[in-house]
C-alpha cells in the first residue's frame, strides 16, 4: 500500500479518499482493533449487572428499579447521540431513548394499576414509527445529493 | 404453579419439538412426491419404501457436508442468520392449539404449548422477526445475488405482513379474543370460513407470500438470483433455512385451520376424545400443506412489480374494506346470510384480480423509452 | 425479579454495545436485542399487548427499515456500514455530565414511597387488548385519530421525498 498518497487525513473529507484504501485499511486495521471495545463495554455492563443482581436478588422488583433501568438506558441513548457521527446510528440512539421512556411509563402503569399509560406507550410507538420513516427518507435523500451519511459533512449552513 | 406444572410444560415443549422435526421430514418428502406426481415424474424412490427415508438421508448428508465460510462474509452475522431464521419459525408454533384438553386425574392439560392472551399477535410478531433471518443472511454473505434476494424478500414480507394482519382482524372481531384457543372455542357453532371467505383468501395469499413460496418465491428465484439469500450457505446452516421454510408452511397452515376451520373440532366417536381432536387438527393442517404444494405446481412465478401490486393495490384495500363490512354485520346483527353472500362475491373479485388472467402488457415504443 | 435482572442487564448491555459499535448493521442488531429484552420487561410488568406490539412495531418494522436503508446505502459507500472516523471525543465529557444531571434531577423522586413500595396486585385484565382498547377508544379517542392522521401525513411526506425529481 502506498504510504505517500497526498490525500488529506480522514476527518471531514471522505470524498478525497481512495475507496479501496479506506476499505482495505478499515478491514485490516480498524475492525479487529475496534470490535472488542463494544464487547468490552457490554461485558462490563453484564458484570455490573451480575453484581447488582447478587445484591438485589432477595428483594422483590419495585417500580423504582424499572425507573432506574429506564434512566440508564436513556442516558446511554443520549450519550450515543452525542458521540456518534453516522446519521443512521444517531437515529437508532434516539429510538433507544424513546424506548427507555416507554419502560418508565409501563412501570408506572404497573405501580398504579392504571392502563392509561399503556395507551400513551402505544402513541409513542406510533410516533416513533412515523418519525423513523420520515427521518430515514430524509437521510436517503441527503445521501443521494451529497453522497454521505455522516452528520459532520452537512455543513452547508455554516460559513 | 408447582413443580409438576413445570414438568408438564417441559414435556410439552420437548415432545412438540421432536414431533415437529419428524413432521418436517414427512412434509419435505410429501412435497417431493406430490410435485413429482403432478409433473409426471416418480420422485424420491431410493431411500426406504417409496423413498420415505429420503429426508433423513438428506439431513444426514447436510450434517456431514463441508460448511463453507465465504471470505467476504460478515464474521458474526453470517453464522447467526440461519439461527435467527429458524428460531422464530419454531416459536410461532407455540401458540397453535393442536387439541382441546387432556385430563389425567384432576389435572387438565391444554394441548397447546402456551395459551397466552395475545396469541395471535405473538404469531404475527414471530412472522415479523423472521424477516431478519432472510435480510441478514443476504447482507452478511457479502455477494450480490444474496443481497438482491434479501432486499426483495424483506420488502415482500413486510408488505404481505400488513395484508395478513388485516385479514385476521374480522376473525378477532367475531371471536372477541386474541387467544388462539379462544378463537377455536368461538367456532363451536359455525366455522369462521363460512362468513369470512375474503379474509381467508387474503390470509392464504399473504401466507404463501410470507413463506416465500412459489408463485411468490422471488427472493430465491433460481432463474434470476441463483438461490437468493441462501446462495452462499451450505451444510447445516443451509439446513436451518430449509427447516425454517417448511416450519413456516406448517405454522401458516395450522393458524389457517385455527382461524377459519375450527381448529381441533370435528365429529368424533365418544372414546379417546382428545386424540380425535389432535387427528382432526393434523388432517386439516395436512390438507392446507397439500394446498401449498398444489399452488407451487400450478402457478408461474410473478414479476416483482406484479407481486407488489397484488399486495398493495388489491389485498390491502380489500382487506381494509372487508373489516368495516364484517364489523357492521356483527354489530347490527344482520343475518349472517348477507355476509356469506357478500363474502362469496368479494371472494370472486379477489380471485379474479389475483389470478393471472391478463395478457402480458406490451409497451409502446414511447413508453419503453420513458421507463428506460 | 429474576426476569428483571436478566433482561434488564441484557437490554443495558445491548444498548451500551450498540453505542460503541462501529458496524452499523451490528449496531442495528444490538438494537433489536435491546428492544426484545425490553419487550420481555413489558411482559414482566403485565403489559401483554404492549409486549406483542413492541415486537411487531419496533423489531418488526422500524429496525427492518433501518437495516433496509443501511444495506441500500452501504452498497455504494462502505463507510455507511463501517464507520472509520473516530467518535466525537470532546462530547464524551458533556455526555457524562448530562447523564449525571439527569440522574441528579431524578434523585429526589426516586426515594418516594410509590417507587419503593411493593408492586400491587392487579386485575387479570390488566394490560390485555381489551383494557387498552377501552382506554384508547374512550378516553383518548381524539389523540388516537390524530396519530392516524400523523401516519397519513408521514406516508405522504415519504412519497414526496422519494419521488424522482423530473429533469
Amino acid at each position: 500500500m502506498t504510504e505517500t498518497h497526498d490525500n488529506p487525513p480522514l476527518e471531514g473529507h471522505p470524498h478525497a479518499w481512495n475507496e479501496a484504501v479506506i476499505e482495505a485499511e478499515a478491514a485490516a486495521a480498524v475492525a479487529p482493533r475496534r470490535l472488542p471495545r463494544a464487547l468490552a463495554a457490554a461485558a462490563a455492563v453484564l458484570l455490573v449487572a451480575i453484581v447488582v443482581g447478587i445484591v438485589l436478588h432477595r428483594r422483590e422488583a419495585t417500580v423504582g428499579m424499572y425507573v432506574w433501568l429506564s434512566m440508564l438506558l436513556f442516558a446511554v441513548g443520549a450519550f450515543g447521540v452525542l458521540i456518534r457521527r453516522n446519521a443512521l446510528v444517531l437515529f437508532m440512539c434516539i429510538e433507544l431513548m424513546l424506548n427507555a421512556a416507554n419502560i418508565a411509563l409501563v412501570a408506572f402503569a404497573r405501580g398504579t394499576g392504571n392502563v392509561e399509560a399503556h395507551a400513551v406507550v402505544l402513541f409513542v410507538m406510533i410516533v416513533a414509527a412515523a418519525e423513523v420513516a420520515v427521518g430515514l427518507a430524509i437521510i436517503v435523500s441527503i445521501f443521494r445529493r451529497r453522497g454521505s451519511a455522516n452528520v459532520d459533512d452537512l455543513t452547508t449552513l455554516k460559513w | 404453579m408447582d413443580w409438576l406444572d413445570v414438568v408438564i410444560i417441559l414435556v410439552k415443549v420437548v415432545v412438540c419439538f421432536l414431533l415437529l422435526n419428524l413432521l418436517l421430514a414427512v412434509v419435505v418428502w410429501a412435497e417431493r412426491k406430490v410435485i413429482a406426481d403432478m409433473q409426471s415424474r416418480i420422485g424420491p424412490n431410493r431411500a426406504g419404501p417409496y423413498g420415505l427415508l429420503q429426508s433423513i438421508a438428506d439431513g444426514l448428508k447436510l450434517f456431514t457436508k463441508e460448511d463453507i465460510f465465504p471470505l467476504s462474509a460478515d464474521r458474526i452475522v453470517y453464522p447467526i442468520a440461519p439461527i435467527i431464521s429458524a428460531v422464530p419459525a419454531f416459536l410461532a408454533f407455540t401458540v397453535v392449539p393442536f387439541g382441546n384438553m387432556l385430563s389425567i386425574g384432576h389435572r387438565h392439560i391444554t394441548l397447546q404449548i402456551a395459551d397466552i392472551n395475545v396469541g395471535l399477535l405473538f404469531f404475527l410478531a414471530m412472522g415479523s422477526i423472521a424477516v431478519y433471518g432472510v435480510a441478514l443472511a443476504g447482507w452478511s454473505s457479502g455477494s450480490k445475488y444474496p443481497l438482491i434476494g434479501a432486499v426483495r424478500s424483506s420488502a415482500q414480507m413486510i408488505s404481505y405482513e400488513i395484508a395478513m394482519g388485516l385479514s385476521v382482524i374480522p376473525v378477532v372481531l367475531y371471536a372477541g379474543t386474541l387467544s388462539t384457543r379462544g378463537i377455536v372455542l368461538a367456532q363451536q357453532h359455525m366455522w369462521f370460513i363460512g362468513a369470512q371467505i375474503p379474509s381467508f383468501l387474503i390470509y392464504l395469499i399473504a401466507g404463501v407470500a410470507e413463506c416465500n413460496r412459489a408463485p411468490f418465491d422471488l427472493p430465491e428465484a433460481e432463474t434470476e438470483l441463483v438461490a437468493g439469500f441462501h446462495t452462499e450457505y451450505s451444510g447445516i446452516k443451509f439446513m436451518l433455512f430449509f427447516m425454517a421454510e417448511y416450519m413456516h408452511i406448517v405454522t401458516i397452515s395450522a393458524i389457517a385451520v385455527t382461524l377459519f376451520f375450527g381448529g381441533w373440532m370435528g365429529p368424533h366417536p365418544n372414546f379417546l376424545v382428545p386424540l380425535w381432536g389432535v387427528l382432526w387438527f393434523l388432517g386439516k393442517t395436512a390438507a392446507f400443506v397439500f394446498l401449498f404444494y398444489w399452488v407451487r405446481a400450478s402457478f408461474p412465478r410473478l414479476r416483482y412489480d406484479q407481486l407488489m401490486n397484488v399486495g398493495w393495490k388489491f389485498l390491502i384495500p380489500i382487506g381494509m374494506a372487508w373489516i368495516p363490512i364484517s364489523a357492521a354485520v356483527h354489530i347490527f346483527d344482520i343475518r349472517r346470510v348477507v355476509l356469506v353472500g357478500a363474502g362469496v362475491i368479494v371472494g370472486i373479485i379477489v380471485l379474479s384480480l389475483v389470478l393471472p388472467t391478463k395478457k402480458p402488457e406490451v409497451l409502446t415504443e414511447e413508453e419503453a423509452k420513458t421507463t428506460a | 425479579m429474576t426476569l428483571f435482572i436478566v433482561f434488564g442487564a441484557l437490554a443495558l448491555g445491548a444498548a451500551v454495545a450498540m453505542v460503541f459499535q462501529r458496524n452499523a448493521v451490528h449496531a442495528a442488531l444490538l438494537l433489536v436485542l435491546n428492544l426484545l429484552a425490553v419487550a420481555v420487561l413489558f411482559l414482566s410488568l403485565g403489559a401483554e399487548f404492549l409486549f406483542a406490539s413492541q415486537i411487531i412495531v419496533y423489531a418488526g418494522a422500524i429496525v427492518v427499515l433501518f437495516l433496509f436503508v443501511i444495506m441500500l446505502l452501504g452498497v455504494d459507500r462502505s463507510e455507511v456500514v463501517l464507520e472509520h472516523t473516530p467518535f466525537q471525543r470532546r462530547q464524551i465529557a458533556l455526555g457524562a455530565v448530562s447523564a449525571l444531571v439527569l440522574i441528579g434531577a431524578a434523585a429526589p423522586v426516586l426515594g418516594s414511597k410509590t417507587l419503593t413500595a411493593k408492586l400491587p396486585a392487579i386485575p387479570k385484565t390488566f394490560g390485555s387488548a381489551q383494557s387498552i382498547g377501552t382506554v384508547l377508544f374512550q378516553t383518548y379517542l381524539l389523540p388516537f385519530e390524530l396519530t392516524g392522521l400523523l401516519l397519513l401525513v408521514a406516508t405522504i411526506g415519504i412519497l414526496m421525498l422519494a419521488k424522482k425529481k423530473p429533469r
